[in-house]
């Protein structure tokens, strides 16, 4: 039922999980996905806090330190293999994509 | 609720509504009013200059309804808010509100509406799952007195009509707002698989809902306090008594929830508090109230404004009355309908009857058929026998010439004979001459 919910990472759960791929603290995270998607994707705190205590309920992530109420994590191997897996499924779409393209052409 | 520099406004706030809220908020503080607190159902704004803000009502599943006010989950979660250009404003349990300044142009809370759809839905269960529970006890106590029973409570009583009435119209309010809820998942389900953004009932509607419902309490309350001040169907003892229990029992939930708002205990600690502190109260309210009739009961007190002369007694078919108090009629009456109710008995001969009376033509046909359906469930079944009364009185008998209905336009009689020397016509025609012709 769980790995359900997370067989394909919505944008959002792939961009944290790619952010976590360096140990960051929650506040950061935000910060790190805006970056990382050069602006295109903005995560809202609500849905970091709900998604971030998600993961770490399915392993994917990990508290690595608690300074009062900051919390860093990093993601675990099965987070990243859980990211290569949707990296891998964007991918194939991608060259199916061309496939069809030049198939076309 | 006007003060100076204060306003109170009746809002209950649900998850499934949120939408709503900030858009009300938002327009209260274009008008000069900032939301400071909320209590319970009503929101505390203070007066200030016109500010553009944007509102967020957002619900946090991963506090309990037990935690404490700013739990330590809580604060972690206000901190990233803070992070993304959110203040934070007040909470009510899993609802956290927060503002930011219009042009700030702060990234919504939730960004992802598929999440935010489960947060609500799962924070709404609650709420939607109580009036879930509330709508069947109420239906199933409305059934038992209304349907397996005979009703006579619910229409003679001010206390049973008001309550009857309560838990109607409750039910009705109940089923719009749980189809509401239904109707507004469903549609959203839909929407965020579309990839379109959640849509929430407007303002207008929910503030629309929130004055029929403070409306219906306010009347209902009123009501309620009328009845205990006014109505001497209990005496005014009782009465007084039963408004200060509600005034206790009132008064010691606030100390509770102020108690563990104030005392940082852990979530099984609230649950504890809360749970035990309101049993223990309930306990003792209903304890000083049953100690309270034990000893009119054990005293022998009958308040004045119950008892009539009975104009039917056992004596009147020459058997020596039992009671030693005298035959009396123990008397209750509401807006709706009067009741007076008799028994006596001796050693081997048994009468009892009860009368119900009311102006109107359909309370007199909706008790009739309860009580002829209430004979039919329980007694051996009741059929209509041709008597030499006047057409307009009806005469129902079981085949024992034990359980008798009458029923005239403005009365029903239900009586138990148990007379052994008395023929059916003469207990009939005594019946007539005593309880209907007069």
């Amino acid at each position: 039922m769980a790995r359900e919910q997370f067989q394909n990472l919505t944008e959002p759960m792939y961009y944290i999980l790619m952010a976590l791929m360096k140990e960051r603290c929650g506040v950061d995270i935000m910060e790190a996905v805006y970056k990382i998607s050069k602006g295109r994707v903005k995560v809202g705190p609500g849905t970091l806090y709900t998604l971030l205590d998600k993961f770490q309920k399915e392993d994917m992530i990990k508290e690595t330190e608690v300074q009062g109420r900051r919390k860093s994590y990093i993601i675990t191997d099965k987070g990243k293999d859980m990211l290569l897996a949707e990296y891998i499924r964007l991918i194939t779409m991608v060259n199916d994509w061309e496939f069809l393209e030049k198939g076309e052409n | 609720m006007w003060g100076e520099g204060r306003k109170i406004v009746f809002l209950n706030l649900l998850p499934y509504e949120c939408g709503a809220a900030e858009e009300y908020l938002s327009k209260m503080a274009q008008r000069g009013w900032l939301l400071k607190n909320v209590k319970g159902t009503f929101l505390i704004f203070k007066r200030s200059e016109p500010k553009m803000l944007r509102y967020s009502v957002d619900v946090l599943n991963k506090i309990s309804i037990f935690d404490h006010k700013d739990s330590d989950e809580a604060l972690e979660y206000r901190e990233y808010c803070k992070a993304a250009g959110w203040n934070y404003v007040c909470q009510k349990g899993k609802i956290q509100i927060f503002c930011t300044e219009e042009q700030n142009e702060a990234v919504s809370i939730h960004t992802d509406e598929q999440e935010k759809l489960k947060a609500v839905f799962k924070a709404s269960f609650y709420d939607v799952g109580m009036q879930i529970l509330l709508t069947l006890i109420f239906a199933f106590n409305l059934y038992v007195s209304m349907v397996l029973g005979n009703s006579r409570f619910n229409l003679a009583s001010n206390i049973g009509v008001l309550s009857s009435t309560g838990m109607l119209v409750l039910i009705v309010i109940n089923i719009i707002e749980i189809t509401s809820f239904i109707i507004w998942f469903i549609k959203n389900k839909i929407r965020v698989k579309d990839n379109k953004l959640m849509v929430f009932n407007d303002c207008k509607r929910v503030k629309a809902k929130n004055i029929v419902k403070i409306l219906f309490s306010s009347i209902i309350l009123l009501l309620w306090i009328a009845i205990l001040v006014y109505d001497d169907n209990n005496g005014d003892q009782f009465n007084v008594l039963m408004i200060a229990m509600m005034l206790v029992l009132a008064l010691g939930a606030v100390c509770i929830q102020w108690f563990i708002n104030n005392k940082r205990y852990s979530r099984n600690t609230n649950m504890g508090l809360l749970i035990g502190g309101n049993i223990i109260l309930m306990y003792l309210v209903l304890s000083v109230i049953g100690i309270f009739v034990f000893r009119q009961v054990l005293e022998g007190n009958t308040y004045s404004a119950q008892i009539k002369k009975a104009n039917l007694t056992i004596a009147d078919f020459g058997y020596s009355d039992g009671n030693n108090s005298g035959p009396h009629l123990i008397f209750n009456k509401s807006v709706l309908a009067q009741n007076a109710e008799y028994f006596s008995d001796n050693d081997d001969n048994r009468l009892s009857y009860n009368i119900l009376q009311s102006p109107y033509p359909l309370v007199i046909k909706f008790y009739q058929n309860r009580l002829i359906s209430w004979h039919n469930r329980y007694d051996n079944g009741l059929n209509q026998e041709s008597t030499t009364l006047p057409d307009n009185i009806k005469v129902y008998r079981d085949k024992k010439k034990r359980s008798y209905i009458f029923i005239s336009d403005n009365k029903v009689i239900d009586a138990i004979k148990e007379l052994k020397d008395t023929s059916d016509e003469e207990f009939i025609d005594k019946v007539y001459d005593k309880l209907i012709k007069n």
